[in-house]
């Protein structure tokens, strides 16, 4: 084995890994007596160092300074680690998003374990990373679990609430029973083509033949486990208390970056059962699942009026449109859901940092009514939130119009000829339709209480400090760049993602 | 050239957020007035030999979907889109004496010019959708923050979830064409030919009815105008619900003829009902604004009439029943947008002097306020017909398109023109003749200010009805 091959390849992963032990090293170190204050940006200091050492040596990964032979280290690897340009820029844009939620943990400190919460957080983000990267069932496995144990513990953290506390065990719970599902399901996958790595397929096509009816109940099992993973429905129970009582930032990182690490980890699981002799059983089992997450969600999301709650439900139904895209099983399919992935992470991670630097000094659960009024107050914050939450909605010209047209479009596409409503995905696209026009609905809600009304805003009017400001000036650039000009993302994304 | 049109009021919509609140009025009346600057030029320097579409301007936007940005000026668009680059400074002038939020106004006002403007150029399914549902938000938050009433928080929220759902509909409809054909472009499209099922062409439909509206689903329209503050119901009145008739000279008509030629006579009996319903229910009301609100109703739907009348065919005929009616449906569309902006500017102005706008408020206004009386009968008049004014010249010639080819139908939509007369000629009568009450006696006359928006409309709708040829020039050359 090339050691230093693999050492090339895991450069950005050391550099992360060697910055949080610094981080806890400081902070155990020599900040022992000083303020939350002081602990919190020194810590803030040497992860974000850590995470753009990491962003650069993707980059030279990605342009090929870096020179690595990708095929030979998925073999070396036995598919643990397959860094193509897709994979890599997905990595790129974990840690990307990682770097951003970093200044709004620090914003508002909940807890006296300053390091330990970036350290999490910068844990979680090292898992993300591998999920993205695994072609190997085990290796993702552990990634995965990497996320959930950092993610679990991250929402423990708010100590003085015991929400906080109730809404960790929930998740703990039940990430661990479908954490067991996922791996069961894997188990079973293994069992049949005696093979760990995925990244070739081949196993999988020869074991289909042979035994249909158990690669069917492994991606059943794989299905549930996932589906936990990223909230779909009816596996979604967890996430409305975790969204709502977790420390934001936490929340906006469950909600964006642990949502593109499981849907690109679930494309890479069914990639090998996307073809028309394989799908047969799964395509119901999906069906289902986009059809119920789209109506739980969004006819959930109707009646709330906790904000982060009502961001979660909307997680819940976004986790539907996406398995719409995945059902469509082609290229175009996968390409429409990393995309739609991408935009949604952006704008759900842009809102909740809005209601973040709003709200967190409130000292409980910020409510849709806590906004009304903001306008006047925090203009240029009001316009943000108004461009995250429209994108969100789908509404034209910002990211997510062109993420949802994209994803309708390749659904409809994956079928050549559609002579009946029934056939196809047409009436799939349809109901998804219609929910989005229901979803407009709650989310209008929140720009109502935001812009409409007189009121004056009881929220926090303090300065947001410039890291936060500049986390969502670029996710706003970004949420109306890719709104206004996708071509260049969905070339990329069509092009290597294979 | 048309995308600087599309987007200067957007730019100055970006300019607005950073000069002082005082100067945001003149940067958006600068923005619309580039605009119409920018179409006036391009008039002049069409090439009217040429074929087709011109100005053109196409840029593969995402190659990765075969979408293109593709816009261009024709025979189809001419008119309208300068009715909808005429409307937006006046509609920036009617709003000048906006005071509360000012900023906030005149941004939505100019995102919405954009929105109305891009839907008018684009030639590609995508940005014409894109554009098309853009123009819908700001005037949903125009209504809900500006409008009166409290009933301005429901009008809003139907009209935005109408709309939105008649969109998606239509979405799902080129989804499937795009299916079928590869393309988003219209005028590929329109050469290629659509072979769809009927659901597809009702999905397509079910976008334009709601927008333009049609009867059952117009439900939202007469609210939403009354709540809206009077210069946004001149724009939705005037320009938002042309946006539906255009979409069918634009979509309907050259992309699915054939479906058109098998459901004339259904769109035909649709818009007839509606011409009806709208004139009933006209009579009915004892709000003015509500009154005027189901008179567009009523007017726009004889636009849809005349383009039932294009489906039908006209074999053997001594006149192009055809160009008759459509050359009437796009004259309509400019006599109506403009005729009934103005009357809701009038009314706005009597509301905000009065503070009521019911039709049992007023009376002998006339001899208050001659000026304001005459504008008011003078655009009045145009909303009936009356000739040597656009609406007639209009309303004539789709009448002798669709009877040429329709004649029961159009008779039974005579009957909409007649109850149009009477409730327009009581509304006259109730407002401006008889005894005046006490409170109005000392009310202002029509300002030179306000003149400045009322009179470019007069003379507009004067010249249009008298040489409506120098108006039907572009839509009829350059096809």
């Amino acid at each position: 084995m090339d050691y230093q091959l693999i050492f090339n390849a895991l450069l950005p992963d050391l550099i992360v890994v060697v910055s949080l032990f610094v981080a806890l090293g400081v902070d155990y170190g020599c900040m022992r007596q000083a303020g939350i204050r002081d602990r919190a940006n020194k810590a803030l200091q040497i992860c974000s160092l850590g995470l753009i050492g990491g962003l650069v040596v993707l980059v030279l990964q990605l342009n090929g300074t870096l020179s690595l032979d990708y095929s030979e280290l998925l073999d070396a690897t036995h598919g643990q680690l397959m860094l193509s340009p897709s994979t890599l820029a997905l990595k790129w844009l974990l840690f990307a998003l990682g770097l951003a939620v970093l200044p709004l943990a620090a914003r508002h400190m909940v807890t006296v374990q300053v390091s330990e919460y970036f350290a999490l957080l910068l844990l979680a983000t090292l898992g993300m990373g591998f999920m993205v990267t695994s072609r190997n069932l085990l290796g993702a496995f552990v990634a995965l679990e990497v996320v959930s144990l950092s993610l679990y513990a991250l929402c423990a953290l708010h100590q003085t609430s015991r929400a906080s506390a109730e809404a960790a065990l929930k998740y703990l719970t039940y990430g661990g029973v479908s954490s067991a599902f996922l791996l069961f399901g894997i188990s079973y996958l293994f069992g049949v083509t005696g093979e760990l790595d995925i990244s070739q397929g081949l196993l999988m096509k020869e074991a289909l033949i042979r035994a249909p009816m158990l690669v069917t109940v492994a991606y059943l099992f794989i299905l549930v486990g996932l589906g936990f993973k990223i909230a779909v429905a009816p596996f979604h129970l967890w996430a409305p208390d975790v969204y709502q009582s977790a420390p934001t930032p936490v929340a906006a990182w469950v909600a964006s970056g642990s949502k593109i690490a499981g849907v690109v980890l679930l494309l890479a699981l069914l990639k090998p059962v996307s073809m028309p002799s394989g799908n047969t059983a799964i395509i119901p089992m999906l069906a289902i699942l986009a059809v119920v997450s789209m109506a739980v969600g969004n006819l959930g999301a109707l009646r709330q009026i906790n904000i982060k709650r009502l961001l979660a439900y909307s997680a819940i139904a976004n986790a539907g449109y996406l398995l719409v895209a995945i059902l469509a099983f082609t290229e175009e399919g996968r390409a429409a859901a990393v995309y739609y992935a991408v935009v949604y992470a952006v704008a759900t991670l842009g809102a909740f940092a809005v209601v973040a630097v709003l709200s967190d000094r409130l000292g409980r659960e910020a409510q849709i009514d806590d906004f009304r009024g903001c306008w006047k107050a925090r203009p240029w914050l009001s316009l943000a939130l108004l461009i995250f939450v429209l994108s969100l909605a789908g509404i034209p010209p910002l990211a997510g119009f062109v993420g949802k047209f994209y994803l309708f479009f390749a659904a409809i596409q994956s079928h050549s000829q559609i002579g009946h409503w029934s056939e196809g995905l047409y009436w799939l696209v349809a109901l998804a339709l219609g929910f989005s026009v229901v979803a407009l609905y709650y989310y209008l809600k929140v720009l109502k209480a935001v812009f409409v009304s007189e009121e004056t805003c009881k929220l926090d009017k303090d300065s947001i400090g410039w890291s936060s400001g500049a986390v969502i000036l670029i996710l706003s650039v970004i949420t109306v760049g890719l709104g206004v000009w996708p071509g260049p993302l969905i070339e990329f994304i069509g092009q290597f993602l294979i | 050239m048309i995308t600087a049109l599309t987007l200067a009021p957007v730019l100055a919509a970006l300019v607005i957020l950073a000069v002082p609140e005082k100067r945001v009025r003149v940067v958006a009346l600068a923005g619309s007035l580039i605009s119409l600057g920018l179409m006036v030029y391009m008039l002049m320097h069409l090439d009217l030999d040429a074929k087709g579409v011109q100005f053109k301007e196409k840029i593969a936007w995402i190659p990765g979907l075969g979408i293109d940005y593709f816009v261009g000026l024709d025979g189809v668009n001419a008119l309208v889109l300068l009715l909808a680059t005429l409307l937006a400074p006046l509609v920036v002038l009617a709003s000048w004496k906006q005071e509360e939020r000012s900023r906030t106004y005149f941004v939505l006002l100019c995102i919405q010019f954009t929105g109305l403007f891009g839907t008018f150029t684009a030639l590609n399914f995508f940005h014409w959708f894109l554009y098309w549902e853009l123009a819908l938000v700001p005037a949903f938050f125009l209504i809900k923050i500006f409008g009166s009433g409290e009933d301005r928080h429901r009008a809003a929220l139907n009209f935005f979830l109408f709309t939105v759902v008649g969109s998606v509909a239509m979405l799902l409809g080129f989804l499937f064409l795009y299916q079928q054909t590869g393309t988003f472009d219209f005028v590929e499209l329109a050469r290629k030919g659509v072979n769809a099922h009927p659901l597809i062409f009702c999905a397509v439909l079910a976008g334009l009815w709601v927008k333009v509206p049609l009867a059952p689903l117009h439900i939202w329209q007469a609210p939403a105008y009354a709540a809206a503050p009077a210069p946004v119901a001149m724009l939705l009145t005037g320009v938002m619900s042309k946006m539906g008739v255009y979409g069918f000279l634009r979509l309907v008509v050259p992309i699915f003829d054939k479906q058109l030629q098998h459901y004339a006579g259904t769109l035909m009996t649709l818009a007839l009902v509606t011409i009806l319903w709208g004139a009933f229910l006209a009579l009915r009301q004892t709000d003015l604004k509500r009154m005027l609100a189901f008179s567009s109703l009523n007017h726009v739907a004889y636009c849809v009439l005349g383009v039932g009348a294009l489906g039908i065919a006209v074999d053997g005929m001594k006149i192009d029943a055809h160009e008759l009616a459509r050359q009437g449906v796009i004259l309509q569309m400019f006599a109506h947008g403009l005729a009934a902006a103005g009357l809701f500017y009038l009314v706005g102005l009597l509301e905000t002097r009065t503070g009521s706008s019911g039709l049992g408020d007023f009376g002998g206004l006339s001899a208050v306020t001659p000026k304001f009386a005459a504008a008011f009968y003078l655009l009045t008049f145009c909303s009936l017909g009356l000739p040597f004014m656009a609406g007639f010249a209009a309303e004539f010639l789709i009448f002798s398109g669709s009877f040429a080819v329709a004649p029961t139908v159009t008779v039974a939509a005579t009957v909409g023109l007649l109850a149009t007369a009477v409730f327009l000629l009581t509304m006259l009568q109730k407002v401006f003749t008889g005894p005046t009450p006490e409170r109005h006696n000392n009310m202002a006359d029509l300002s030179p200010s306000e003149g400045l928006i009322v009179i470019p409309l007069l003379f507009l709708l004067f010249f249009a009805g008298i040489s409506p040829v120098t108006w039907l020039f572009w839509s009829s050359v350059l096809n």
